[in-house]
């Protein structure tokens, strides 16, 4: 095997981790009231809205690893 | 004990038709195998497409603990356990850090264990060698937990011989796991994971129809915990917990994605843009696993409401025999269900054993003990790696049968593998990352993770540091020596070299 100065390493995206913290802090639900009686399709709201959040990230992380360059992929 | 799910002589046959089907998948693996090669034994030779691929992953993330564990602890802990959501979905965020590259790596170098990429990236025998021990020490607690789950999961059929039962299914279900995986290797498990997979989706959309079907909509569930004395697990999280969701977004995400089974998952796609077209659709399966579970959790917390300690982690059998008294459909979609429990169970404990094997085979057997093995020499020393290591888990499972704190006193394993992190994550990005920080870095996050845990201290409450795991701050630790450390390390280069010329 070769050594690690031979090691291809990728470019980076790094508003792709911008995003991804936008997303972490908007999951925790740190900003809803303590109290709140609001429901909607079973869910309390404050935990609609986080599972909400939750499924932009999926499609997000989906669209991420859909649109990588095929270069980026295969030899 | 009382039988959870009383089952007839149609449902067992059933199940046996569904186990004995994995046996013939392991021995069409073993008719399939095109050398006698590790690359063959335990990747498959990087054939796979994109539904084996996706179900694999989806089988393999899955566990008896997504099935059972996240509906007891939401039943425990109410809508604030939605968290289990979104660490799952934080998996395949990490994974999107180094699995496309891993991949690219190891189809142009033949890898087979997650050492082999250390190994190219580092050339140091110590890292290797830790990151071996590491997982094999995780992933072999990870097994045993699911052997166990298989017995617990016999033992609610069994009534009285629940004992018997327990034995019995430990000692079944493991042999039959045993005699598939070895025959067929990667293969026959990828395929029996494939059927597994697909009697797992389908369990757990059935189930919330069912649930549905039984008790009503959601919403009156809700309403029914809102005007008890749980109205508390509605509410949102309290900001001790808060904490929580945040240490178990990153620990578990970071965690999940460094499974040593899932790093050969990604060297055996068949290409880099099949494994992100499977990755991208596995961005999805919380949606319809565990928020699933969640859901059965909340009807439980709901509709039989007053249970206590271990008996919540048997709150989705109870609502299964609720179901299955109902009808004679109900019944025979609770057989679906429960294989699709044992499903989840072997699926995982298969690809941990084959992961194990591997990883004793070519990271330490053949560096260490005979390194003039050939291939073939090589593939009979796993195949007996995995026989004599789930053997004495068996054992081991039998003996700690009503014992199961010990098991969570050693579940630190999230803590441990997140301490790859620098190592596999970030190496690949940060081509200045050298040998020598990285490595002590990775014991420096082992010590502070096990001192937490472990250690007599006043402020780690519940195996917790003011909410974080101690997984965590080891990493804060980790990844500082890494960086720090390679960047000096690479000023003072500069400066020698700047000094000889």
């Amino acid at each position: 095997m070769s050594n690690q100065n031979e090691q291809p390493t990728s470019k980076p995206r790094f508003w792709i981790a911008g995003v991804y913290v936008i997303f972490l802090a908007a999951v925790i639900p740190w900003y809803w009231p303590e109290v709140d009686t609001r429901y909607v399709l079973g869910f309390p709201l404050w935990a609609l809205v986080s599972t909400g959040v939750s499924f932009l990230a999926s499609v997000f992380t989906a669209w991420v690893y859909l649109s990588q360059p095929q270069d980026e992929l295969d030899p | 004990m009382t039988e959870l799910l009383p089952f007839g002589v149609g449902a067992w046959f059933f199940i046996s038709v569904y186990l004995c089907s994995l046996l013939l998948l392991g021995w069409l693996g073993f008719n399939a195998r095109k050398e006698d090669t590790l690359q063959d034994f335990y990747l498959a030779g990087r054939g796979f497409g994109f539904f084996v691929l996706l179900l694999t992953l989806y089988a393999t993330q899955y566990s008896g603990n997504s099935v059972f564990g996240n509906s007891g602890a939401t039943y425990r802990l109410g809508f604030s356990w939605l968290v289990c959501v979104h660490y799952m979905i934080a998996i395949i965020v990490f994974y999107l850090a180094y699995a496309p590259q891993i991949h690219l790596l190891a189809s142009k170098r033949g890898y087979v264990t997650p050492a082999d990429f250390l190994e190219d990236r580092f050339a140091s025998k110590g890292i290797s060698l830790l990151t071996s021990v590491v997982m094999i020490i995780a992933l072999s607690n990870y097994l045993l937990a699911q052997l166990m789950a298989m017995g617990r999961a016999l033992q609610g059929l069994a009534g009285p011989l629940g004992d018997t039962a327990y034995n019995t299914g430990v000692l079944v279900l493991a042999l039959i796991m045993l005699i598939y995986g070895t025959l067929g290797g990667m293969r026959a498990i990828a395929w029996t994971d494939a059927i597994q997979g697909c009697v797992l989706m389908i369990g757990f959309l059935v189930l919330l129809g069912l649930l549905w079907n039984q008790f009503g909509p959601l919403v009156a569930a809700t309403e029914k915990i809102a005007s008890s004395a749980d109205a508390f697990k509605v509410e949102r999280p309290s900001p001790g917990l808060m904490r929580e969701w945040f240490s178990y977004i990153l620990v578990f995400g970071m965690g999940g994605a460094l499974y040593p089974q899932a790093i050969q998952r990604a060297y055996a796609a068949r290409s880099g843009s099949i494994l992100n077209k499977s990755l991208a659709a596995m961005a999805f399966m919380p949606f319809v696993t565990a928020l699933i579970a969640v859901i059965a959790g909340i009807y439980a917390l709901a509709y039989i409401p007053g249970l206590e300690g271990a008996e919540t982690d048997q709150v989705l059998s109870r609502l299964l025999r609720v179901i299955q008294e109902g009808s004679l459909l109900g019944y025979a979609v609770v057989v679906v269900i429960f294989s699709a429990v044992l499903a989840a169970l072997m699926s995982t404990a298969d690809s941990a054993m084959m992961s194990i094997s591997s990883m004793f085979t070519k990271d330490i057997y053949s560096i260490y003990i005979q390194p003039e093995a050939s291939n073939s020499e090589l593939t009979k020393i796993g195949k007996f790696c995995s026989w004599a290591l789930v053997s004495a888990l068996i054992v081991i499972a039998i003996l700690l049968k009503n014992h199961a704190s010990l098991i969570s006193l050693m579940d630190r394993k999230m803590d441990l593998l997140v301490q790859l992190v620098p190592a596999f994550m970030l190496s690949v990005h940060m081509s200045f990352l050298k040998k020598g920080p990285v490595f002590i870095g990775l014991i420096a996050g082992l010590m502070v993770s096990l001192c937490l845990a472990f250690g007599p201290f006043d402020f780690v409450v519940s195996g917790k540091v003011w909410g974080m795991h101690p997984g965590l701050i080891g990493l804060v630790v980790n990844i500082t020596i890494a960086i720090i450390g390679s960047l000096i390390q690479q000023r003072a280069k500069f400066f020698l070299d700047q000094r000889a010329s």
